[in-house]
């Protein structure tokens, strides 16, 4: 007899699947582990210009901060661009759609997966700011703002890279619009940025918002209340691109594009 | 009427020379000349290895019979033996100290510190410029004798105290990414 | 596997098509598809490369959207996209498997998608594998699986729903000769044993004259023919006879066949000696039917000539498919 059921809960299934598929196999660890190389040398070298006076305290943990947030929003964004246009490619998306899982499961349980590099790299991160702190003022600011400020963004860039995925007919495509994205977005985070232009792209673009947010609150000690209106970019642009990731999920097609 | 025209050529001529002599007397009346100045360091010879920070002081006295003009007492870094870019920034927070008229026959004292960050030869030095453009123009600058520096590096394979964290972190990930990679294996 | 699959079945059909159209821009891929399956019936979609087959199977399947027309799966409407496709396996021509997992996750994973909890997703998973021949090798990765164990893992993912209906898209493309005659016995089990309706799309004929009740011949998105076996080989009259007689009567042969009545002329059908080739006037089979050659086979008995073999040609689903297509079957 036919079977008339379908999972209650879809998009757990998918997220557990792809979950497994990420952490148990050696995809995950092994960014993972790349990472935190990356890291032990950018502490050595932070913690050796600290000794020569050359940055102080505050300046070093941003440095890890800053470093932390953007390699956790490059991991998601990579690995959710991947998602249906790397599926197209490899042909598992036609058995995937031939399921009665509504399409919108498909993206979010997609998303969750790329969600889960946030709280790995955030968790391995925590070690090195521990090691940078003198003093746990530093250390509990750290701890608090980067973890909220690196989850708005990388549910941001995430959901924006699902869009790209499910539009494109290539992964190739994907990946290239998806990374051209992040590097436009993260490079006026190394601009001086001056002026009402400045000002402007400062606070509209939510890498440079999110990324001075932390600046001000562990370098310059100041308080959440102080910098709030930098937390607006970074807030409106996580909403609004899950809102599409998944609304526009629901028109997936087998082919790139929105179709009917 | 020539006799008038000879007066008024008389006081023409007379009249700038008065002039300048009214500023210069303003000037030789108000204050010294910064050739006057005098600016010494409490230390001529430092050994130290990078990170190592030390103080010294300057002090500039009036030697002149007026008051001086406000000052500017700048710290100089510069490398003898070229062996490394010195960027004063790393090298020292107070790059210059504004200083008050000194009274004739007075001195006024300024404390620096120096914070070495590459090793070399390097010579530390203050040069007084006096606020004003032009008298800052008008002649050569005043500055102290050099504090040369020797500075040796400071080998520490642990700055910080963080070689345990950066061989540790990875070190474990790298067994769990092992662990994994072999269970699979065997699976 | 005997004979030409599983007799049609009786009452409702499972799969009631009615003018399914669709179209990629001014390329008509399917043009007005109607067609009625039923329940353990094995249908064969036959086409040429761009015949439409696959977009046909899209649209049934829900992956495409038509653009007209309509069909009914089991009584539910083609628009109820998500109950079609619980009653529904699809084997996909082009289908990728995860090759890092192995077959007995693979198949547990998408019973789960189909609602089966963890433990009852993977006993029918067990069982499925053992079912296609796979449960010795249940455990071990998908990329060590060769071609053939691939698509009978696909086959496996198809049933884990139980569907009402299968369809299959090439299952044996790629497959060595004994691939191919496994794969086409498991599908005729599958019919037979589960009453599943299959709808077996193939460029290979003589798979569907082996396993097909029925059978559907598309034609630039065209129904070019449809019915039985017989029915589609009917379409299209003998056009010759190939006889074999002793080679030392070969001229003797040639003379009275050349002389039967219906025969248009009789000519050596190959270097061979006692190998003949009769071509029949136009229109003589289609006019005689099945006695049609009787005068032929007459014209040699009458004059004592041993006849070894003879073979009707043009009387293959093949030759059928060519008349009705115009390409070359494989």
């Amino acid at each position: 007899m036919t079977s008339m059921t379908r999972p209650k809960r879809a998009w757990l299934v998918i997220a557990g699947q792809e979950l497994r598929e990420l952490w148990l196999s050696a995809r995950g660890p092994v960014l993972v582990l790349l990472f935190s190389l990356l890291l032990s040398v950018i502490t050595y070298l932070a913690a050796a210009d600290k000794e020569l006076n050359i940055l102080d305290q505050r300046q070093t943990v941003n440095l890890v901060l800053q470093v932390t947030l953007a390699i956790g929003v490059a991991l998601a964004l990579l690995l959710s661009a991947d998602a249906i246009s790397g599926e197209r490619e490899r042909e598992t998306l036609e058995s995937l759609l031939l399921t009665p899982i509504p399409r919108r499961d498909i993206a979010i349980g997609k998303l969750v997966a790329a969600f889960s590099v946030w709280p790995v790299i955030i968790l391995v991160a925590i070690p090195y700011i521990w090691i940078l702190r003198e003093g746990g003022e530093i250390f509990t600011d750290a701890v608090l703002v980067a973890p909220l400020i690196g989850a708005l963004l990388v549910v941001a860039f995430a959901s924006l890279g699902l869009v790209v995925s499910t539009a494109s007919s290539s992964n190739r495509a994907s990946l290239a619009v998806s990374f051209f994205a992040f590097v436009a977005l993260m490079v006026p985070t190394q601009l001086p940025l001056k002026g009402w232009t400045g000002d402007a792209l400062r606070y509209t673009n939510p890498v440079t918002a999110g990324s001075r947010f932390i600046e001000k609150v562990v370098v310059d000690n100041h308080s959440w209340g102080d910098e709030v209106s930098l937390l607006i970019a970074p807030v409106l642009a996580a909403v609004i691109t899950l809102t599409a990731a998944v609304v526009l999920a629901t028109r997936l097609r087998i082919y790139g594009g929105f179709g009917r | 009427m020539r006799r008038l025209v000879w007066i008024v050529l008389a006081v023409a001529a007379v009249l700038p020379l008065g002039a300048n002599a009214q500023v210069s007397a303003q000037e030789g009346s108000e204050t010294t000349a910064v050739g006057d100045l005098r600016v010494s360091v409490s230390l001529s010879e430092v050994a130290a290895l990078t990170g190592e920070r030390f103080t010294f002081t300057s002090e500039i006295s009036n030697k002149g019979s007026d008051p001086s003009p406000a000052l500017i007492a700048n710290l100089n870094i510069v490398s003898l033996d070229q062996s490394a870019y010195i960027d004063p920034e790393d090298w020292s927070p107070q790059r210059f100290a504004n200083v008050a008229p000194i009274e004739a026959g007075s001195s006024a004292e300024q404390t620096w510190t120096v914070n070495p960050v590459l090793k070399g030869s390097v010579a530390v030095y203050v040069v007084i410029v006096p606020e004003s453009p032009d008298l800052a123009k008008a002649e050569a600058l005043v500055s102290s004798s050099a504090i040369h520096l020797q500075i040796g590096e400071q080998r520490t394979l642990n700055p910080g105290g963080v070689l345990p964290v950066v061989l540790a972190v990875p070190g474990l990930l790298g067994l769990i990414l092992l662990g994994l990679v072999m269970a699979r294996r065997r699976g | 596997m005997t004979g030409n699959g599983t007799e049609r079945g009786q009452g409702e059909a499972a799969l009631q098509v009615r003018g399914l159209s669709k179209s990629y821009g001014s390329l008509k891929a399917v043009r007005d598809l109607s067609f009625e399956a039923f329940r353990g019936e094995i249908i064969g979609f036959l086409g040429p490369n761009g015949a439409g087959k696959t977009t046909a199977i899209r649209m049934l399947s829900t992956i495409l959207p038509p653009d007209a027309g309509s069909f009914t799966l089991g009584g539910v409407a083609h628009t109820d996209a998500i109950a079609i496709r619980q009653r529904i396996g699809v084997l996909p021509e082009s289908a990728g498997y995860p090759f890092q997992q192995t077959g007995d996750e693979f198949i547990s994973y998408h019973g789960r998608l189909f609602g089966h909890s963890p433990a009852r997703a993977r006993e029918i998973g067990a069982s499925l594998l053992q079912e296609v021949g796979l449960g010795e090798r249940a455990s071990s990765r998908i990329s060590s699986y060769s071609r053939g164990m691939r698509q009978r893992l696909g086959v496996a993912r198809t049933l884990v729903n139980e569907p009402e209906v299968l369809f299959l898209d090439e299952p044996t493309l790629g497959l060595d000769p004994a691939g191919q005659r496994q794969m086409l016995r498991l599908i005729s089990d599958i019919a037979r044993q589960r009453q599943t309706t299959v709808i077996l799309s193939t460029h290979f004929l003589d798979e569907v004259e082996q396993i097909c009740s029925r059978v559907l011949i598309l034609k630039q998105g065209e129904v070019a023919a449809e019915g039985s076996i017989a029915d589609i080989k009917r379409q299209t009259a003998p056009r010759a006879a190939r006889f074999s007689v002793p080679p030392e009567m070969h001229d003797e042969a040639l003379a009275h066949l050349a002389k039967a009545a219906g025969i248009a002329h009789a000519a050596p059908a190959n270097s061979e000696p006692g190998s003949i080739i009769a071509t029949f006037e136009n229109g003589w089979m289609t006019e005689n039917s099945r006695l049609g050659m009787n005068s032929a086979i007459r014209a040699l008995t009458d004059a004592e000539v041993p006849i070894l073999s003879f073979e009707l040609e043009g009387s293959r689903l093949s030759d059928a498919f060519l008349s009705l297509t115009e390409e070359e079957p494989q």
